[in-house]
């Protein structure tokens, strides 16, 4: 694989863009663009896609002009147009269409960097902002062991979703040197970040993009000549919409419009590959096939290192759950078996550790049942060093969440050596099935009670749980980064897609 | 206002005494109707009426003890008027669990005051408690002021169930809160635009509270309150539930659909995902729903049986009048016309007949074009090039809507309809051209494959322009061809409703209730 900058100098004017793009377009055959005026140029180039008129080619010669991807009606007006047009039209049509749908000001004037056969990861949103949880953590495992062992380039979207661009420095750092940086980055205002303009090349979704970039990124997928794959996290807000909010389910949707054009999806646990390969196997109705879907499991983390588990050093055993506070997670139950625990007489602290959340119900409980004497704790939005200190003292953690797409609070327990309770079903069943955990079913108050009074009460079952956690295999990061390019990118590479 | 928001009781619960001296304190109607359904309630339970209220709660506390939340779903149901919604009903659940039953129906009790100064006629309304019976939920389309795809579905088949079976006939209450008997005359007539959310307007009949019944929804559902209902219904309370599966465009083709529909339709099917049984109007419809049911397997959801049952298409109806008009009015004399039926939202890829006709009226082949339908989400790049068309002067015509009998001329003057629709769940002009023995060009796959198999259609790509184009070309130049395709389509085997009818309610129907 080969990676070529084309122009990487000023080439903000359109002459510019359009010499650049000019090999691309009319292949190696054709020598000096660089003496041919603007206009000379533009009638060669629309002539040239006229004279073979592929959707690939429109596409790039679009995205020159217009400083952004076309939408699907965009590509497919385009199509029609040149079909029926001569030079002047399809040119007019192109110069028109790029000025009526210009909604990012900053767009003409960025720098535009033209890639060919090279691996592109977009990071958008992990690369902007500080959170750091599920999506963002694996982005910020996976990219710096990327970039270590291949040529990659991390990109983001410019504003309004127009195109790909180029990281900032900032952003950079955010992506590939979060252990050094931490959160203490701001955000770059008025970034001028090169447009990225992929040409025959893998584009990875590694985060689910959002906005209007899903509009831009479907015909990007099936008609640019480049390839785009995905790491396939879960499909909750369709298949649990009722316990999300609904912007989460309009946003899925529109995500799912782009995935049934990629070509490969990894999930990063075998039930959220199952997920994916379910909406896979919904796709002939429409007369598509889909992506090949693999499975690519996430790793569960290192063992912390650290003081060892001083829960001897409680006076009274501490329950823990770890999980945003939203209905999904099943807080309610586990605060319904705590206290018909409490009520026979166990002494245990219960401690809730979350972000955000909604709803009232919860709280209302929690302040009830706090009323009410019983040792409740909450804490939101805890460094990273109080988590780790929280699994250690744990005696157990309950994470009876209704829908994972892999139950990070279920591995990283695991990883602080703290068994767990889980739900018996999906990717919370794979990560307990090599030890450590007890299953229950989810929605059934009576086993969650059974399952907490065993582990509060048999001092036997809680060590042999711990023996068994200390019998599991670890998977790294490392392994995690290079088993998802043999899965994603490899195969489109070698041209063997299973 | 939530179920049970409780106010929760600091005791071991109120004594049975207490409870039953505030019961029959209650006044007027709102009283008599609580005595009522608490008698109902009981017997339902298998109790037998003893008169006092004492002696009910007594057997209530009894039912309840057992922790079975079929049971708690009747009781709420029963008590407050009002379907639960999941999160009320585990509340009463981990309720009665912790504090005993009695506690519950103290909860439901302040519950109740509250509804009386939200909505003071609630606690009034006549309750029926239906049991072992077909519930039949025909909501939306008992007030819709329409008759097209679903609604039309809907009505035909409820129409002859209710001609061969006794079923019970609901529509939603106000607040989309409980099941009420449907007058059957409000449930044939396609009205105006009612609005059943007035009580002002639409008079409610009796609270219909199904228990141990097949609950049947042949219409979709999309009311944020009803689906919560719906689904509690559907999961929890016993009863055996079904509904009629048209399609998953919304979630699976999410690009050409109305920016929430996507939301409002994964909310549907999280509800879906809690019946029974779903019978889809196509195979390639089934094929969606499967896969849909693959997905529920990360929530640990087994999910619904799923059949496929063939809509059937209507017998054309043709008088002279309508011919005459369809010639006259709608048709280009001397060429033949070729006829595309539905909306113009981007699914139905109409703009790609534009762009094929253009290139075949470029040709200089001779026919004009007609489509029939409205406009819809993002149809103004449509209506766009179809004015630029007719500016160029060809011969395109666009009407809104026609009549039935305007619409089956239409089908019989035409040469040939074209229908290159990117999903359907079932494709009903491809049927109804047929139908009329007018051959139609469709999409070499899902719903419009599966109807144009048994002869009378040619099929394209619908993402290929120019084999769409190809496809026309054949149709209106090769003679024999054509008159080949029409004799295919006049020998298809007909379907009826009655046979649509039989085979849902065959599969939806428990044997000892048919």
């Amino acid at each position: 694989m080969t990676l070529t900058l084309s122009s990487a100098t000023g080439n903000h004017h359109l002459q510019d863009r359009l010499a650049a793009v000019a090999p691309l377009i009319f292949g190696s055959e054709h020598t000096s663009p660089g003496q041919l005026g603007t206009a000379e140029l533009l009638t060669q180039l629309v002539d040239s896609v006229l004279s073979d008129l592929r959707t690939d080619r429109l596409w790039l010669l679009f995205v020159t002009i217009a400083a952004r991807y076309p939408t699907q009606d965009e590509l497919a007006d385009g199509v029609r147009e040149f079909e029926l047009s001569d030079n002047d039209r399809a040119t007019l049509w192109l110069l028109d269409t790029a000025v009526e749908g210009a909604d990012d000001g900053s767009a003409p004037r960025r720098m535009m960097t033209f890639v060919q056969d090279a691996v592109l990861v977009e990071v958008d949103h992990s690369a902007k902002h500080n959170l750091h949880t599920g999506i963002q953590q694996v982005v910020r495992e996976l990219l710096p062991r990327w970039t270590r062992d291949h040529q990659v380039i991390p990109v983001a979207w410019t504003p309004e979703s127009g195109s790909h661009r180029a990281l900032t420095e900032t952003e950079l750092a955010r992506v590939l040197k979060w252990g050094d940086i931490g959160d203490e980055q701001t955000t770059d205002y008025a970034e001028t970040s090169p447009i990225i303009v992929p040409w025959r090349c893998i584009v990875v979704l590694a985060e689910v993009p959002l906005g209007n970039a899903p509009l831009r990124l479907a015909p990007l997928a099936h008609s640019s000549g480049n390839s785009l794959v995905a790491i396939g996290y879960d499909c909750i807000p369709i298949v649990s919409s009722d316990l999300v909010p609904t912007p989460d389910s309009s946003r899925f949707v529109n995500y799912l419009s782009v995935i049934k054009h990629a070509r490969r999806v990894a999930g990063i646990s075998a039930s959220a590959t199952t997920e994916f390969q379910g909406f896979v196997e919904t796709l002939p109705t429409q007369g598509l096939l889909g992506p090949v879907v693999v499975e690519c499991m996430l790793p569960t983390s290192p063992r912390r290192s650290g003081p060892s588990n001083d829960v001897a050093t409680l006076d009274r055993p501490m329950v823990l759950m770890v999980g945003s506070f939203e209905p999904r997670k099943n807080h309610l139950a586990v605060l319904h078996a705590a206290e018909t625990l409490w009520r026979a007489g166990l002494d245990f602290d219960l401690t809730f550790i979350g972000g955000s959340g909604w709803g009232s119900e919860l709280p209302d409980r929690i302040d009830e049942l706090t009323h009410a004497g019983r040792p409740i704790t909450v804490l939101r939005n805890v460094d990273q060093s109080v988590l780790d200190r929280a699994y250690r003292s744990a005696t157990f953690t309950v994470f009876p969440s209704t829908h994972e797409g892999f139950g990070l609070p279920v591995a990283e327990s695991l990883a602080a050596e703290t068994p767990v309770i889980t739900s018996d079903f999906g990717s919370m069943r794979e990560l307990a099935a090599a030890g450590g955990a007890l299953t229950i079913d989810p929605h059934d108050d009576a086993a969650l009670v059974t399952a907490m009074r065993t582990l509060l009460t048999d001092a036997g079952e809680l060590e042999r749980l711990r023996l068994q956690i200390a019998d599991r295999t670890l998977r790294e990061w490392d392994d995690y980064a290079a088993e998802l390019w043999a899965a994603l990118i490899t195969p489109l590479l070698s041209g063997d897609e299973q | 206002m939530t179920m049970l928001s409780m106010r929760r009781l600091r005791s071991r619960g109120p004594g049975v005494a207490g409870l039953a001296k505030q019961i029959d304190a209650e006044p007027g109607t709102r009283g008599r109707e609580l005595r009522r359904r608490l008698s109902l309630l009981v017997q339902t339970l298998g109790g037998s009426d003893v008169g006092q209220t004492i002696d009910h709660l007594e057997r209530l506390e009894v039912e309840l003890a057992h922790g079975d939340a079929q049971v708690m779903w009747l009781t709420l149901a029963v008590l407050l008027g009002q379907f639960p919604i999941e999160s009320s009903l585990r509340r009463a659940c981990r309720m009665a669990e912790l504090d005993g039953p009695l506690a519950v129906v103290a909860a439901v009790m302040a519950d109740r005051k509250d509804l009386e100064r939200e909505h003071p006629n609630a606690l009034r309304h006549h309750l029926d408690i239906v049991t072992n019976q077909v519930v039949v939920d025909l909501h939306h389309t008992s007030g819709a002021k329409f008759n097209t795809g679903i609604q039309r579905v809907a009505r035909e088949v409820v129409r002859r169930w209710a001609e061969t079976h006794d079923i019970v006939l609901v529509g939603w209450k106000s607040g989309y809160t409980a099941l009420y008997r449907l007058p059957e005359s409000i449930a044939w007539e396609t009205k105006g635009d009612v609005g059943l959310d007035d009580e002002s307007v639409a008079p409610e009949g009796s609270i219909i509270v199904p228990w141990r019944s097949t609950y049947v929804l042949p219409e979709l559902l999309g009311e944020a309150g009803r689906v919560d209902r719906f689904q509690c219904l559907a999961h929890f309370s016993g009863n055996r539930s079904s509904v009629i599966g048209f399609d998953c465009v919304p979630m699976t083709t999410g690009e050409t659909a109305i920016v929430g529909m996507g939301a409002d339709f994964a909310h549907y099917l999280s509800a879906v995902a809690r019946t029974d049984r779903v019978a889809t109007i196509s195979e390639a419809s089934a094929v969606e729903f499967r896969g849909w049911r693959a997905m529920l397997k990360g929530a640990g959801i087994e999910g619904p049986e799923i059949r496929a049952i063939l809509l059937p298409a209507d017998k054309p109806t043709l008088n002279d009048e309508a011919l005459a008009i369809v010639r006259d009015q709608l048709a280009v004399v001397g060429m033949p016309m070729v006829l595309v039926v539905g909306s113009h939202e981007p699914r139905k890829n109409h703009r790609a007949v534009l762009h094929a006709a253009e290139m075949l009226w470029r040709e200089g082949l001779s026919f004009s074009l007609l489509f029939v339908g409205g406009n819809s989400w993002n149809s103004e790049r449509f209506t766009h090039n179809l004015h630029q068309l007719q500016a160029e002067g060809r011969p395109v015509h666009a009407v809104r809507a026609l009549t039935d009998e305007l619409l089956w001329a239409a089908y019989a003057v035409a040469r040939c309809t074209v229908f290159p629709s990117i999903n359907e769940g079932f494709g009903l002009p491809v049927a109804e051209s047929l139908a009329s023995g007018t051959p139609a060009i469709t999409s070499n796959f899902g719903s419009m494959r599966e109807i144009a198999e048994a002869g009378g259609a040619l099929l394209v790509d619908p993402r290929d322009d120019h084999d769409i184009a190809a496809a026309l070309k054949r149709m209106l130049t090769d003679d024999a061809l054509h008159a080949s395709l029409a004799r295919q389509a006049r020998e298809r085997p007909a379907r009826s409703w009655e046979d649509y009818a039989r085979e849902t309610w065959n599969y939806f129907v428990d044997p000892s209730l048919r």
